[in-house]
């Protein structure tokens, strides 16, 4: 227990710890509206692409998170584009991702290949955020989290009810570039917690973690924030106290959770379906 | 988008009714789906929709949702051509299989039938007391107080049914379109389904069209029946529906019609 306190009295821990804690809150949020939509894929091909941006910042001087950003969203951007244009929706997907992807191997070789700054932001460099990434992370943490909470009963009806929503006017397809654009800055936010190759993995098992507590959607949403911070506070101090990969250990304990919550929820349904049925209709 | 966005929109005339098909054709990838359709739906009015699987009957709903444009005619909305039509938030539509979502999705009562005042306030706009007691009024209307606090994938079918309706008439439309809003639903459940909607109509003076592959019950519970096979074989009372030579024609001959479907399996997909 000394040791933790200890720990945290470190500014690089605390820079570490905070900015992972804000993340989880985008995470956690946009994370159950991707598991709903089934748009998973979208954050790892986003996340894919904006390793393009990562190497375009490094290779010309700039700050490579903010490149970062401005690429992954106009991949997110284009990839909406080609599926409107009736390309099969994964294939869409598949081409920006690898166009981001090969463009930025292509700049790295010219660079002269793999440097430090370009394997810190594959490999988790939380323990490494500095303040400025700290005020940039709040700043656009704080319009992903506006703008969910304006569009939340807009993003719930084009889930839910598509069709529906489609015929009572609602702008859908703005909505739907809307959700993408979201996505693919939260991507590159997460990628400064556990690195490019395990960003999806930290918006999306949260929020699956959360979905076996079977609650509605706003406790859905609460329960996704709690877990993800939860899972990001314990991978940073294990992987602290066993001098671990930090974005690693994050994923890990964020998988060991979802593990948890489905063996609990399985044992529940299965003392359920043994009992007496719980929702006879009414007459 | 529903319609052309370069139209202009027009006022609603509010004498005319509430849908007009006018000699509607449509046609996809060169295959006939509707010819020379026309049809009115008064106001107040409950209208059948009914004809064998590929008849058309989805089509024509879409046309009239403003989803897809008809090759030929005009399809107008409370005396508004669809294209200049902007009120969409009177109309709300159940589509087919609406209650088949996925069972995990976590919603409840309470949110999703308020999720119907969303259409109503459109984007950009917070949900207050009234919409939370218009909600309120819809789940007591559709008989699910109680159940408020549900997640809606752990319902029956037909309490999921009464959700959905619970949904779109907190909206407060003028016309709510179902599309084989009983297909999958017990007897029981669809006896209710038609008593609701009796109440709804009494109690809001609600319009409703409603496709159905289910010919015996519907003719017993709604006013008028449009018979739909590519073209409209039929559009009158219900009553008319008795006659035997008519279902023929409907269904081409050699085909047998089981008038009370309720023991059928439900029919998916067309």
């Amino acid at each position: 227990m000394a040791d933790l306190v200890t720990l945290f009295q470190y500014g690089f821990m605390q820079r570490a710890l905070l900015a992972g804690l804000l993340i989880s809150v985008v995470c956690g949020l946009l994370g159950v509206f991707v598991v709903l939509r089934r748009t998973a894929p979208l954050g790892d091909a986003l996340a894919h692409v904006s390793f393009g941006g990562v190497a375009l910042g490094i290779a010309f001087g700039f700050l490579p998170l903010y490149v970062a950003i401005v690429v992954a969203v106009a991949g997110g951007i284009a990839m909406r584009l080609l599926q409107e244009r009736r390309l099969y929706g994964e294939l869409s997907l598949m081409i920006v991702q690898a166009a981001g992807l090969a463009g930025g191997i292509v700049l790295v070789s010219l660079v002269g290949g793999l440097n430090v700054d370009i394997l810190s932001f594959l490999f988790a460099p939380i323990l490494t955020v500095a303040w400025s990434d700290v005020t940039l992370i709040v700043g656009l943490l704080a319009v992903t989290v506006a703008v969910l909470a304006v569009f939340y009963k807009e993003f719930f009806l084009v889930t839910f009810d598509p069709e529906g929503a489609r015929v009572s006017g609602l702008p859908v397809r703005a909505l739907d570039l809307g959700f993408t654009v979201l996505t693919a800055v939260t991507v590159v936010l997460a990628m400064r917690v556990v690195g490019i190759l395990l960003v999806s993995a930290l918006i999306v098992v949260p929020a699956a973690t959360a979905l076996q507590l079977r609650l509605g959607l706003r406790g859905t949403l609460v329960a996704a924030v709690a877990i993800a911070s939860l899972c990001v506070a314990a991978g940073l101090v294990l992987s602290v106290f066993l001098n671990a990969a930090s974005g690693g250990m994050i994923v890990l304990v964020s998988i060991a959770a979802l593990l948890a919550s489905m063996a609990t929820a399985g044992a529940s349904t299965r003392a359920v379906s043994r009992g007496p049925r719980s929702s006879q209709p009414r007459a | 988008m529903s319609a052309a966005s370069v139209a202009v929109p027009l006022p609603p005339n509010e004498a005319a009714p509430v849908v007009r098909v006018r000699r509607v054709s449509l046609e996809r990838e060169g295959q006939e789906v509707l010819r020379d359709v026309d049809l009115s739906v008064e106001r107040g009015e409950i209208l059948g929709i009914v004809g064998p699987n590929g008849g058309g009957k989805t089509s024509l709903l879409r046309l009239v949702l403003g989803l897809e444009r008809p090759t030929a005619g005009e399809v107008e909305l409370f005396g508004v051509p669809v294209s200049r039509f902007r009120e969409w938030r009177r109309i709300a539509y159940i589509p087919q299989h609406a209650t088949a979502f996925d069972p995990h999705f976590p919603a409840i009562v309470r949110e999703v039938v308020l999720l119907g005042r969303v259409a109503r306030r459109g984007a950009l706009h917070w949900l207050g007391a009234e919409d939370r007691e218009a909600a309120r009024r819809a789940i007591e209307l559709c008989g699910l107080s109680g159940l408020e606090g549900r997640r809606v994938g752990a319902l029956s079918g037909g309490e999921k049914q009464r959700v959905f309706i619970a949904k779109a008439i907190a909206a407060r439309p003028d016309l709510l379109v179902m599309d084989e809003p009983t297909a999958g639903v017990d007897p029981e459940s669809e006896r209710r389904f038609y008593d609701l909607l009796s109440e709804l109509r009494a109690e809001l003076g609600l319009t409703v069209i409603l496709v159905s592959h289910d010919l015996g019950v519907v003719s017993a519970r709604v006013d008028r029946v449009a018979c739909l096979n590519r073209t409209l074989v039929y559009h009158g009372p219900a009553a008319a529906l008795e006659d035997k030579d008519l279902l023929g024609r409907l269904y081409g001959a050699g085909r047998v019609v089981i008038a009370h479907g309720a023991d059928e399996p439900p029919v998916h997909g067309h």
